[in-house]
């Protein structure tokens, strides 16, 4: 592995888990729409 | 009551093989720049979501105006899911930014005019979202917001402006971060395979989230059968009638 | 175009009276700023040398700290009086509401400034009693105004009232803060007025842009 990979693969990861969070916000707040329907 | 609706849907799947996609490229195809090594790489999606952040604020600005001056919901949704979208970008784009400048310029920040001006919109973002909480009346809040995510907006270039002329002036007390890269022609595939792809998942949780805001906001306003509103609303029809 | 000018007057004076009367806001300010500036003395070692560059900074940051205060209280008194339906009934152009409430809060903050400078000048032994200067500062004072009183006209009608304008005003004006303290040490510093022209043309582009603003979008801040 390439000196410095910690930066690469930290940000990317942090990239996906902030779009996975806010995808997950959206679903939860669909399934509460849901259930209320 | 969240009808599916099937272009989103499609378009949602490719929006994700998209970013994948891109994701690809950065890794296997994108060549290791001369100086910096892998950190570089970063850059790709650190611009994408600079990038975004900028569009989200203009989308935010846009649906501003257009709720002041049409009044319709679905403006102030698209503002709100602007903002929402607008802060999600800009903090991704500030810590990728900072992720980036360590391992290459030995420092988590520099005073660089584009780093700055996108912590102070996502600063602006956050405002909104709290002055939009701190109002009770729904109408009310929409139109302030409104007018917040204009005045913000327009005071981005202004923002901007001012750091660069700062940094044009002071260059060397903050560490030589003007250097540019060497760039060949793989690296500006990626780079605008990587934006593409990221515009196109910006496009698709946009509409997710203004159907999503669209739709709480016309159940609300429908007291359901059964609670406690849905009575004081008939009984006050009663009154009416009589 | 009379008619304009003699509302817009009127409604100066109306705030102007009303806080002389008072005096609260200005005696609270003006407390703040001062004991302020002791208290710089103790955080920051000044030698003469990097006077030039801070000092500036220093006034400035009195300036748009004692701001807040001072624009916060202009608004909450409209609120608690229930002043804002008065005036909406009152004024057929609600851009005249804004302007006047700009200018009476730019008089307050011009009085700030000013009183801030011989202050300094005493503690600090070192002069800032320069023309172009106080232009500045004054420049600087109508920017801050044009924002901080539109911002103030929303966060006064929020649950949190007082607290929020900083938070909304100041990521907003921080094209404000620089020009004003690189100017500012420009003119301390003796450089020639062409090295230092682009901050002026900056704030004054700012604060035409936010006056016009504010003024075409006022009405939607108070209207119910």
């Amino acid at each position: 592995m390439p000196e410095n990979s910690q930066y690469f693969i930290i940000a990317y990861a942090l990239i996906f888990v902030l779009l996975a969070l806010y995808v997950l916000r959206m679903c939860l707040q669909a399934r509460k729409l849901r259930k209320r329907d | 009551m969240l009808s599916k609706n099937k272009w989103l849907s499609v378009l949602s799947v490719l929006a994700v093989l998209a970013v994948l996609g891109a994701l690809a490229l950065v890794i296997f195809y994108a060549p290791l720049e001369l100086t910096m090594g892998l950190p570089q790489k970063i850059f790709y999606f650190h611009v994408s979501s600079a990038w975004l952040g900028m569009v989200s604020f203009f989308v935010a600005a846009i649906g501003g105006i257009l709720y002041l001056a049409r009044g319709k919901e679905v403006y102030d949704s698209l503002s709100l899911a602007g903002v929402e979208l607008g802060l999600l970008f800009s903090v991704l784009g500030t810590v990728t930014g900072m992720l980036w400048a360590r391992p290459v310029w030995n420092t988590y920040w520099t005073w660089d005019p584009r780093l700055t001006t996108m912590t102070i919109m996502g600063f602006t973002y956050l405002g909104y979202l709290l002055l939009r909480r701190a109002i009770d009346s729904p109408t009310r809040a929409a139109r302030l917001g409104a007018i917040y995510a204009i005045v913000g907006f327009v005071s981005v270039p202004l923002t901007f402006f001012s750091a660069r002329l700062l940094r044009t002036i002071h260059p060397t007390i903050f560490g030589n971060t003007g250097e540019k890269m060497v760039m060949t022609s793989p690296m500006y595939q990626t780079m605008a395979a990587s934006i593409v792809a990221f515009t196109l998942l910006f496009v698709v949780l946009l509409w997710h989230r203004v159907r999503l805001e669209m739709a709480q906001r016309m159940l609300e306003s429908e007291p359901e059968e059964g609670t406690a509103k849905h009575q004081v609303a008939k009984f006050d029809a009663r009154g009416e009638e009589q | 175009m009379r008619q304009y000018m003699a509302s817009l007057w009127a409604l100066i004076k109306k705030d102007l009276i009303q806080e002389w009367r008072s005096k609260d806001i200005i005696s609270a300010m003006l407390a703040f700023a001062v004991l302020t500036l002791f208290i710089f003395n103790y955080a920051l070692s000044l030698s003469p040398q990097a006077q030039a560059s801070i000092a500036t900074g220093i006034v400035w940051v009195l300036v748009v700290f004692a701001g807040t205060l001072g624009i916060n209280r202009s608004f909450s008194a409209e609120q608690d009086q229930g002043c804002f339906d008065a005036l909406l009934l009152g004024s057929p152009d609600l851009s005249l509401v804004y302007l006047a409430k700009m200018l009476s809060n730019f008089l307050i903050m011009a009085l700030l400034a000013l009183f801030l400078l011989p202050v300094y000048s005493l503690l600090y032994n070192y002069s800032l009693f320069n023309g172009l200067f106080v232009g500045l500062i004054l420049l600087g004072a109508w920017a801050y105004s044009a924002m901080a009183t539109l911002l103030a006209g929303l966060s006064v009608q929020t649950r949190m009232r007082d607290m929020l304008l900083p938070v909304l005003l100041f990521p907003l004006l921080i094209p404000v803060n620089i020009a004003v303290v690189k100017a500012g040490a420009g003119i301390l510093e003796g450089l020639p007025f062409a090295d230092i022209s682009i901050w002026f043309t900056l704030l004054a582009a700012y604060a035409v842009i936010i006056t016009t603003i504010s003024s075409m979008v006022f009405e939607y801040v108070i209207k119910e």
